[in-house]
């Protein structure tokens, strides 16, 4: 007992420092990002400043309740640009609980040691998502301390890239609903991001790609427990994110058939 | 309710989660739901729910971890009814 107290102190003390020298070299990280971004890659997003906006308004109303972002999931890179979405490198500093964690899979961290610094730096928890029952409790413990300390965390409902390129209901995992039912007052963001010549899952979105970003807060409820509640929570924020799709592919795809 | 009748009917509940139908036609009570049926692991839930759903039981979060073989399940669902 006791030493298993310890061992989460120094979890916990793990997570901390991860989160300072984050911060501390944020400056450094976040300008290497953005050059990437917006003059390598040259991305854009259509309403960046209306989703700055909206999210800072979040941040306000949320104060420190737990912030779980859920996004759609299309390409590797997804949570840089949602990251990149949500706030100015400023902003983010001054404001660094509001720049979200996330747990990539562990096959993309540790490719080599610049990623897994990058990573590491970028509030990234690795998860190995066949790995034993202990270690995705172990990561679930630490997604469930960060939040509960008020930093946000960005996790994607489908667990993967969506294989039909459109947002699978069926096929979401019910992890999130474990995190909502066993803290307080979680609030989820629900994010919808596609480029406009995204048609499927990638590894990158192509150069000068155009993105649209879409969201949704809400504060899921359940009248059930056990399982059977965490699924019901799980599915009120796939539903929004269903609906966040519906929505673009009517008000912007229009004539978009792929994965129907 | 015999062992046998327990053991078609989580056959039967299995049947639409699980990839590989051949093993699911030689199941036996030491099959492995996730790797040799290729049941996806986030399913188990949905799976765990049918059982509860067909057999009016109720599973509690640790004893829906054990559920890893037919076997497991049959004598979960047993020690309910």
């Amino acid at each position: 007992m006791l030493n298993s107290q310890t061992n989460k102190k120094f979890l916990y003390l793990g997570l901390r420092v991860q989160r300072f020298l984050g911060w501390l070299f944020f400056p450094l990280l976040s300008s290497l990002l953005i050059v990437v971004m917006k003059y390598y890659a040259r991305y854009h997003i259509y309403n960046i400043e209306e989703v700055r906006e909206k999210y800072r308004e979040i941040c306000s109303l949320r104060k420190n309740s737990p912030l779980l972002i859920c996004p759609n999931h299309l390409t590797m890179i997804d949570s840089v640009i949602i990251e990149w979405a949500l706030g100015g490198p400023l902003w983010y500093w001054l404001n660094f609980k509001h720049f979200a964690w996330n747990i990539p899979a562990v096959e993309n961290f540790k490719t080599n040691l610049i990623s897994r610094i990058i990573t590491y730096l970028g509030k990234c928890i690795p998860i190995d998502r066949r790995g034993s029952k202990e270690h995705i409790e172990l990561v679930m413990s630490k997604v469930k301390f960060l939040l509960s300390e008020g930093d946000a965390f960005l996790i994607f409902p489908e667990g993967t890239r969506s294989r039909t390129g459109r947002f699978e209901l069926e096929n979401i995992t019910y992890g999130i609903g474990k995190i909502i039912q066993e803290l307080e007052n979680v609030h989820i963001l629900c994010i919808y991001l596609r480029g406009d010549n995204q048609i499927t899952y990638s590894n990158f979105p192509q150069k000068k790609e155009k993105f649209r970003i879409d969201m949704e807060l809400i504060v899921p409820k359940t009248q059930y427990t056990g399982i059977r509640g965490q699924k019901d929570l799980a599915l009120q924020v796939g539903k929004v994110l269903k609906k966040l799709e519906d929505e673009y592919m009517s008000n912007f795809k229009a004539d978009y058939v792929v994965g129907k | 309710m015999t062992d046998k009748e327990v053991f078609d009917k989580v056959v039967n509940i299995l049947a639409p989660y699980a990839k590989n139908k051949e093993a699911l036609a030689s199941a036996t009570n030491e099959t492995n739901i996730l790797k040799d049926l290729e049941v996806n692991s986030s399913r188990l839930v949905d799976i765990i729910l049918a059982f509860e759903d067909n057999f009016n039981i109720e599973v509690a979060d640790g004893e829906a971890d054990k559920v890893t073989t037919i076997g497991a399940a049959v004598s979960l669902i047993k020690s309910k009814i």
